[in-house]
């Protein structure tokens, strides 16, 4: 330490002109305020900003000097050996060189910043903001990036050595190896850990940089050549070590497989009666958020490009997602086709349509038709080859209500191949008034495409509503759950052709709106809170209300889940409110047709749903007793597998 | 029984295709003074940056005190006082304050023999070392080197382009170390005439390979100058081949008759050759140390045949 701390000081005491210099630089920024056409007021700010500019200046202009000099420059007049002379080892001389080039530039910086600093009362900050002061800090913190880069370069052009031109080689070689990861983190939408990965891979090459300026003067000596060897050895080797080890890190971010996400939504995706979708972040700091599709039955899954909205068809061939291909920031989102039956889906996208304008898409039970609402046109795709069948206006889509309004519709397969096109949002043109006037919606359409031909069907038998509608559709697509947004006590089961109104189900007068939604085999129920219990209300087929099931639940928040089996619904109601790690909750089987409650053991909440149906939209429900209705998370947010019959637990065990 | 101050086994340098050092085995007795010789581009520097450890051998190894140098050199160079060819200091320290340096890293440190070799030199304490003189910037050096009191002084060449006083004043502090403390000393040079007279061993390199290890004494007895006349004109194929009893390395026919340099000279083998018929008025002189260096290592053996 002792031999350390001379070499040092030596090197300081060498080059204290430096400082010198930077203690004259130091006085420039109080006359910036004195430059004619800066005001007063602004005088404050050109100083710090004169301070600053001149500071990083003397830092990196200094790391580049100090550090070509400190050792390059010595090796090449050959009078390191000075210092091989003495009993001074290798390790100190390299440690007193680094940290008293080091402190020498850092020191220059700090004795430039400081006056102005001290008159401004803020080290070293300009503009007052944390981010601002961080990135300063960055900026200013160079040197230790660039000294040793500095002294690398010099010893390897002074060396005239061969192995320059392995330096060149791997140059472009090492670039490209940390470029492909992090083109992969950015494509997957790696931005909130963005400065933690530049911060980690500019202190990643500092390392290795150091360490091959290490290599090089303790391996190396006084001889420029073999110095030269090892300091390519050992910074090439580290830097490509570090590359794989960092394209497995990144890979392993991007694609953490479900059970590696820390935290997920699930939810059913589409029609299809295993598939999930399931996105969430990965671990570690990568704050990237990872996307799949997972087939319960198969267990398989999907890793899907950044992408929302997934849909798979009936028959689990096809899936259609609003998606950027080559990632984010590369181009537009495309909603795009993917063909689940190839090797590796997510590879070769189908390219439909740009996804800026889609308000609703939906695929037919076998894969092959795509319906596409954007703006007010519909279209109809053949897949594969994205072929057009059919694309039609929508003028009832196009007309414009009062505050210049017009409707958002919702498409969805018929089982006769024909498109039902079901009015739902209400979009205006500017920011949405905060009281808008009831209107009517518009009508119900019907897309022949064979035809290419939209035909009205009915109008929604309801009063007109203010904002945009709430739909379900029964499995078979014949009846619409239809609520106003936003929600009140009311519901209303439609015919959904005609929009006739079949029944209107009026929650209790001091209820609050809950889940609604239908079974499986057509029957409806409304979940409804009273005070602090919850009941679970049944209706038949034409509405007429069936049973009413006390659940005697209380907590915050309810989650119902999809049929585990025929008439059984999950219904799971957090106990103890506080933060994500703290929640608990308490899980029961509801038969809505006996009336039955049994409580299943283990913190688990339904995985699909929430206080969000499990049937979005046009979407029909997951089928009771499928792999998807039986998905449950447990206490850690693992997705696990429940048996409803004897109410046993297994882990989703994915391929 | 303690190891040899230097000892160089198989010591074998390469910069790529070229072989700076050829397996070189030689060893420095305790005490011992070994004066390397050799022409420029001959090896010495590598070979003695491999002897200091600031250097990996490609092949064979360099050990000091017993332990091998690359490997021990921190702790082996507090025994080791070295004078390199080029004086390589920081340029603007001072005198002093690089005694103040190297006092800090050694173990023993005679500030005040400094400061004495310092004043006897005419060297200023205060002067920045690029300020000095080349001879000066040597001889604070050999201060430097001497002050730690070292067991083993290595001097790489280090009269090169010093003028006749600063030669004097550097060998003669050398001597004056020797004849104090008995100091085994290791040193390559130009310089043949001004290590002669202090030198006990010497070894000459010649393109990397070492062709003499040798006493001075031994080396000095066997080589000699042979002037004759022959009388004998027939059956010759050569000039001198009648010296090669004698090994002859060169052969110069004369004026006045024939001068030849031999290296395997003895009284008995130059009256055998006296008496031969035909020789006439031979006579054998010693050779001074240069004489033999350039026998050796100047040009090629029986050029000048």
């Amino acid at each position: 330490m002792k031999a350390l701390v001379l070499v040092a000081r030596r090197e300081i005491a060498e080059r204290r002109f430096v400082l010198a210099a930077a203690a004259v630089a130091s006085l420039l920024p109080f006359l910036a305020p004195l430059v004619p056409g800066i005001p007063a007021s602004a005088g404050p700010m050109a100083r710090a900003v004169v301070a600053l500019t001149l500071s990083v200046t003397f830092g990196l202009s200094g790391s580049l000097l100090v550090g070509a000099s400190v050792v390059g420059r010595e090796l090449a007049e050959r009078r390191l050996g000075f210092y091989f002379s003495r009993p001074l080892p290798a390790w100190a001389l390299w440690a007193g060189k680094l940290l008293g080039g080091l402190l020498l530039v850092l020191a220059s910086e700090a004795v430039v910043l400081l006056p102005a600093s001290l008159a401004s009362g803020r080290f070293p900050g300009l503009w007052g903001s944390t981010a601002d002061t961080v990135a300063l800090w960055g900026v200013l913190a160079l040197p230790l990036l660039l000294f040793p880069l500095a002294w690398v370069s010099s010893v390897a052009l002074r060396s005239r050595s061969p192995w320059l031109a392995v330096d060149f080689v791997l140059v472009p070689v090492v670039a490209l190896a940390f470029w492909i990861p992090t083109r992969r983190l950015l494509g997957h939408g790696f931005a909130e850990g963005l400065p933690r990965l530049v911060g980690a891979l500019a202190a990643l090459f500092a390392v290795a940089l150091a360490a091959a300026t290490f290599g090089q003067l303790v391996g190396g000596r006084t001889d420029p050549r073999r110095g030269h060897g090892v300091q390519s050895l050992v910074l090439w080797g580290t830097l490509l070590a570090a590359a794989l080890g960092y394209e497995v890190w990144s890979r392993r971010v991007v694609d953490p497989g479900v059970e590696g996400l820390v935290t997920a939504w699930y939810s059913p995706a589409g029609t299809a009666l295993s598939w999930v979708y399931v996105s969430g972040t990965s671990g570690g700091s990568g704050h990237v958020r990872a996307s799949y599709l997972v087939d319960l039955e198969r267990r398989r899954s999907v890793l899907l490009p950044p992408a929302w909205g997934p849909l798979v068809s009936r028959d689990g061939t096809r899936a259609l997602l609003s998606a950027w291909p080559d990632g984010f920031g590369s181009g537009a989102p495309q909603l795009v086709a993917l063909d689940l039956a190839a090797r590796h889906p997510a590879s070769d996208p189908e390219e439909i349509a740009p996804a800026g304008g889609v308000t609703s898409y939906d695929l037919s039970a076998d894969g092959r038709s795509a319906a596409v609402v954007s703006g007010d046109t519909v279209q109809v795709v053949r897949l594969p080859g994205v072929g057009l069948l059919a694309s039609v206006r929508i003028p009832s889509a196009a007309e414009s209500g009062p505050g210049g309004t017009r409707w958002s519709y919702e498409a969805g397969f018929l089982p006769d191949g024909k498109v039902r096109l079901l009015p739902r949002r209400r979009l205006w043109k500017g920011p949405a008034p905060d009281s808008p006037p009831a209107v009517p919606p518009p009508p119900i359409l019907e897309l022949d495409v064979a035809a290419r031909r939209v035909s009205e069907t009915g109008r929604y038998d309801i009063p007109p509503v203010s904002g945009g509608l709430w739909l379900a559709a029964d499995g078979s697509g014949e009846r619409l759950l239809v609520r106003a947004i936003p929600f009140d006590r009311t519901v209303w089961l439609l015919d959904a052709r005609t929009g006739r109104r079949i029944a209107t189900f009026e929650g209790a007068p001091d209820g609050k709106p809950g889940f609604s939604g239908f079974l499986a085999d057509g029957r409806i129920v409304l979940l409804e809170r009273q005070g602090d219990d919850r009941q679970v209300r049944v209706f038949d087929r034409d509405g007429r209300e069936a049973r009413s099931v006390p659940l005697g639940l209380r907590g915050p928040s309810v989650r119902v889940g999809p049929e585990v089996a025929p008439g059984v619904l999950p219904v799971a109601v957090e106990e103890r409110s506080g933060n994500r790690a703290g929640r608990e909750y308490r899980l029961v089987l509801v038969d809505v047709g006996a009336g039955r409650i049994s409580p299943v053991k283990g913190d688990l909440r339904p995985a699909l749903g929430g206080d969000w149906p499990w049937a979005v939209g046009l979407r029909s429900p997951v089928f009771p007793g499928s792999p998807a209705s039986r998905l449950f998370l447990d206490a850690d947010g693992k997705p696990v597998l429940l048996d409803p019959a004897t109410g046993a637990i297994r882990p989703l065990d994915l391929r | 029984m303690s190891a040899d101050p230097l000892r160089l086994q198989g010591l074998t340098v390469r910069y790529g295709p070229l072989v700076a050092v050829d397996g070189v085995s030689l060893s420095v007795g305790r005490g011992g003074v070994f004066a390397l010789l050799g022409r420029n581009g001959s090896g010495k520097s590598s070979l003695v940056r491999c002897v200091l450890g600031q250097q990996k051998p490609t092949a064979g190894a360099a050990t000091l005190f017993g332990e091998d140098v690359w490997t021990h050199r921190a702790r082996l160079m507090a025994r080791v006082g070295v004078v390199p060819e080029e004086p390589d200091a920081p340029r603007e320290m001072t005198p002093a304050e690089l005694a103040a340096f190297c006092a800090s890293l050694s173990p023993r440190w005679d500030g005040n023999a400094f400061s004495a070799r310092l004043a006897r030199f005419g060297v200023p304490e205060r002067t920045p070392f690029s300020s000095l003189s080349k001879g000066q910037r040597s001889l604070t050096l050999l201060s430097l080197a001497l002050a730690p009191e070292p067991e083993l002084i290595v001097m790489d060449d280090p009269t090169l382009g010093l003028d006749a006083v600063a030669r004097r004043a550097l060998f003669e502090e050398v001597v004056t170390e020797l004849a104090d403390r008995g100091t085994t000393v290791f040193l390559t040079t130009h310089d043949i005439a001004g290590v002669e007279g202090i030198t006990d061993r010497v070894g000459i390199l010649k393109g990397g390979r070492l062709l003499v290890d040798e006493e001075v004494e031994g080396l000095k007895a066997r080589w000699r100058t042979v002037r004759y006349r022959s009388e004998v004109t027939e059956n010759r194929t050569d000039f001198g081949n009648e010296l090669d009893e004698m090994s002859p390395e060169r052969v110069k026919v004369r004026g006045w008759g024939i001068e030849g340099v031999v290296s395997g000279y003895s009284d008995e083998a130059f009256a055998r050759f006296s008496a031969r018929d035909g020789i006439v008025d031979a006579e054998a002189s010693p050779l001074a140390l240069e004489e033999i260096f350039l026998a050796v290592a100047g040009e090629e053996k029986g050029a000048a045949r």
